[in-house]
């Protein structure tokens, strides 16, 4: 399990983390989104150990997070941090010296050939290799930041297959950042959304799509809580969270799909109610 | 990590590998070109602030920080993986240095030492500045600034320090940046590198700060007479301040100290103090007794205001007898004067009846007694002071020398022996034109003195009243008596001739001091001497 208490980075003045408190049990797998600049990348930053908290706490399995806990989280930053001029032999013994590598478990993507240099591959395959790296030490966590998107839709389903079934064997933790989730359908079974550095929503994914509707019309009953709009035609396009029996008394109401939901949260177009 | 680092770095010193061996090439091809050797060392204390510097130069360039920042290792453990690597190579250069260094004999500006020591604070400095700053060149500046600077103004204000010992003493404070650095990284991050110098800058700031307030209070002062007590003791004394220097512990003291005495056993010091106050100038502010094994000071009398030393030489006013201070003082204003007489259990003053002065007074023999009566020697003449205030002139002499009770009197026709009582006592009388040989300072009477008639010196023992020609193609300089043996002091330039008679045989040593001295102090111990903030003792027990 990961309590975050209070947990607050700053980079300057500007908090881009605030007083962020959450409850992450294992197995559990997350999607993390939010516009850009909402903190999600410091989020895991700090999860990682690559940033200190300027306040707060982070606890893996009621341990205070330290080098001890990195060893069980695997962390893939949005930039592919890897040494690039390393061969793949090196940068795999570099990796397995720190964190250990199991003998009978690899991704089955592409097969690198030992002597090429990092330096001299295309950024989705850097992606799947460092994500190979990461998933043969058998991590605890893994924590990706946005860079599902770099790989081509066979790369993305050998990510998607071994980390689903990470997940069921080794009760693997997994927190993913994205804008959407599209590329990621059926990983995230929780969504929380981030916005200047705080939560904003935090839900099971089948609650959120029951609990988020929209509806049009012109104007919204009192009682129905509309959190977003959007001129739509000639009518608005209006969104109800959390969900009341009284939408049904309306016109035209639907649930949405989780990609629709991100974007109304973080898609900019719509209004704020 | 450790292997992967030391193999890159290894990698970039095969470069260095081979600029060296060009260079060394150079040197040998030139038949030791001493202007190619300061490249060289030059070269290699840039190669080694750069080193320090690259430490993280890898993960900037590969964007690999991040990966770096998330292994599961301690920061400190980190840093010691990215330095020993280096550390090893840089050692490794520097061994190859060392040993062309010792084979071909280059002719270096540093010794090896020196040029190591230096080469590591070269490299530990710029390890201090890998996070924060970009650019090497500026790195290197700060490197030289803190370093070079260091050295520089330790010279400075030390002008005889010796550049090895500035360099060590430079390099060892300068560890405190890199320290400061490893404390500093317990705490670093991915963040922009603007957070991390938030923090150091202030820091480096501060040490160097500290580094020179330190510097400048420990600087040793312009030190204006030193004086070395028969035990080897040294003191030295500036207008504001003593130091008294024990061998293994240095004490300094907010005075300074005149009229010397020390006790026979040469356990004791006794000497009044003097500073300088805003409204007088130099005053005579204490008597004190000084243990030359501690060197714990303690204030046996306050000297009134207006009470001073005779102006002669202080030196010669005081006498220790029976474990006794006695001290002449004069209130020049008020025409009075009084013997302070001084032990560990107190004090005691003995007035002068009546007004007296006498700013002339170069020398003073106290006769104990009741009541107590004093011998002036107030050029060009000798009298008897008592306590009721009367004089009585005793002698005319242009100068004197003395030994105990023994007074040698320098008269127009001759030079005559006494011994010093209520009435002088002629113990014996040469005819001619004797002349008093000029002795350096010292602050010890001497049991045989040197005269000079025409060309001819002769040492004279007051004492056992024998003389005996002395061989010298020169004035002597100075001399002591030091037990049974005279030991008369030569000079030439800045080389000292020491000779030594005893029991009719002669022994003479040469002596360079290493410099030219503008003071000079004799004792029983040896020969002091000094200029500014320099000074070397040559002991007679060699």
């Amino acid at each position: 399990m990961i309590a975050i208490n209070q947990l607050t980075v700053r980079f300057g003045r500007v908090r881009a983390v605030d007083g962020l408190s959450a409850t992450i049990d294992k197995g559990e797998s997350i999607l993390l989104a939010g516009a850009n600049g909402a903190g999600k990348t410091t989020l895991l930053r700090a999860l990682a150990g690559v940033l200190r908290s300027d306040h707060g706490s982070i606890r893996y399995g009621g341990r205070d997070a330290d080098h001890r806990t990195r060893r069980r989280i695997a962390y893939i930053a949005a930039s592919i941090s890897l040494y690039d001029t390393m061969t793949v032999k090196e940068a795999t013994r570099l990796h397995g010296h720190f964190y250990g590598r199991s003998a009978d478990w690899a991704l089955s993507g592409p097969a690198f050939p030992p002597g090429q240099r990092i330096a001299s591959m295309s950024k989705g395959e850097k992606t799947i290799f460092f994500l190979s790296l990461a998933l043969a030490a058998l991590p605890d966590y893994l924590f990706v930041d946005d860079v599902v998107h770099f790989l081509d839709p066979h790369l993305r389903e050998v990510f998607l297959t071994s980390i689903l079934r990470l997940i069921e064997e080794k009760q693997l933790t997994v927190i993913m950042a994205s804008q959407s989730s599209f590329e990621i359908e059926g990983i995230p079974e929780r969504v929380v959304i981030m916005e200047k550095g705080r939560i904003i929503l935090d839900e099971r994914v089948d609650a959120l799509k029951q609990k988020f509707v929209k509806f049009y019309g012109t104007s919204a009953p009192r009682d129905i809580p509309v959190v977003f709009s959007r001129q739509w035609q000639n009518s608005r396009e209006m969104f109800v969270y959390p969900y009341v029996p009284e939408v049904h008394r309306l016109h035209g109401v639907e649930h949405l799909s989780l990609s629709e939901i991100l974007r109304a949260f973080i898609g900019g177009e719509y209004a704020r109610h | 990590m450790l292997a992967i680092e030391a193999k890159r770095v290894l990698k970039d010193g095969l470069v260095i590998f081979l600029v060296l061996a060009v260079i060394v090439a150079g040197i040998l091809g030139t038949d030791h070109d001493s202007q190619l050797v300061p490249a060289l060392e030059i070269f290699l204390l840039l190669y080694a602030a750069f080193m320090g510097w690259s430490l993280f130069e890898r993960e900037r360039q590969e964007n690999a920080g991040e990966y770096m920042l998330s292994l599961p290792l301690p920061r400190w453990r980190l840093l010691l993986l990215k330095i020993l690597p280096r550390l090893l190579i840089v050692s490794l250069i520097l061994l190859v240095y060392l040993g062309l260094y010792q084979r071909l004999k280059l002719p270096a500006i540093l010794s090896a030492a020196d040029f190591a020591i230096l080469y590591f604070a070269f490299f530990f400095l710029a390890v201090s500045f890998s996070i924060s700053l970009r650019n090497f060149i500026s790195a290197f500046f700060f490197v030289c600034l803190l370093s070079v600077g260091q050295v520089l103004l330790l010279q400075l204000l030390d002008p005889s320090r010796e550049l090895g010992s500035a360099i060590r003493q430079s390099s060892l404070t300068s560890l405190a940046f890199p320290l400061l650095f490893c404390i500093l990284f317990q705490g670093y991050d991915i963040r922009p590198s603007a957070r991390f110098n938030r923090r150091l800058y202030p820091g480096l700031l501060l040490i160097s700060g500290l580094i020179a307030g330190f510097l400048l209070l420990t600087a040793p002062p312009n030190w204006k007479n030193l004086y070395l007590t028969r035990g080897g003791v040294l003191i030295k004394n500036s207008c504001q301040l003593s130091e008294i220097d024990l061998g293994k512990q240095r004490r300094r003291l907010d005075f300074c100290l005149i009229a010397l005495r020390e006790t026979a056993d040469g356990r004791t010091l006794y000497a009044a103090t003097r500073k300088r106050t805003n409204k007088d100038g130099c005053v005579e502010m204490s008597l004190v007794s000084l243990d030359l094994k501690s060197g714990d000071v303690k204030t046996l009398y306050t000297i009134a205001p207006g009470w001073s030393i005779a102006p002669g030489y202080a030196g010669e006013i005081g006498a220790v007898h029976a474990g006794t201070y006695s001290l002449f003082l004069q209130h020049v204003q008020a025409q009075r004067a009084m013997i302070v007489r001084v032990r560990d259990s107190g004090a005691e003053e003995i007035p002068i009846a009546g007004p007296f002065a006498d700013a002339n007074i170069s020398y003073v023999f106290y006769l104990e007694g009741s009541p107590p009566q004093l011998v002036l020697f107030s050029q060009t003449r000798l009298y008897r002071l008592d306590i009721d205030g009367k004089t009585r002139e005793l002698a005319q002499s242009k100068s004197i020398d003395a030994w105990g009770d023994r007074i040698l009197l320098f008269e127009p026709s001759g030079m005559s022996l006494y011994r010093i009582g209520p009435e002088l006592t002629l113990l014996r009388r040469w005819q001619g034109s004797y002349v008093k040989s000029l002795r350096r300072i010292s602050g010890y009477e001497s049991r045989s003195v040197i005269v000079r008639e025409g060309r001819s010196y002769f040492w004279m023992d007051l004492e056992r009243q024998q003389e005996q020609r002395l061989d010298a193609k020169s004035p002597p300089y100075t001399y002591q008596q030091r037990g049974e043996s005279l030991l008369v002091v030569f000079a030439n330039d800045a080389i000292f001739t020491i000779r030594e008679i005893r029991d009719g045989r002669e022994r003479e040593t040469d002596w360079v001091p290493g410099f030219q001295p503008s003071g000079i102090r004799i004792s029983p111990f040896g020969l002091l001497v000094f200029r500014e903030k320099e000074f070397k003792v040559y002991p007679f027990g060699n």
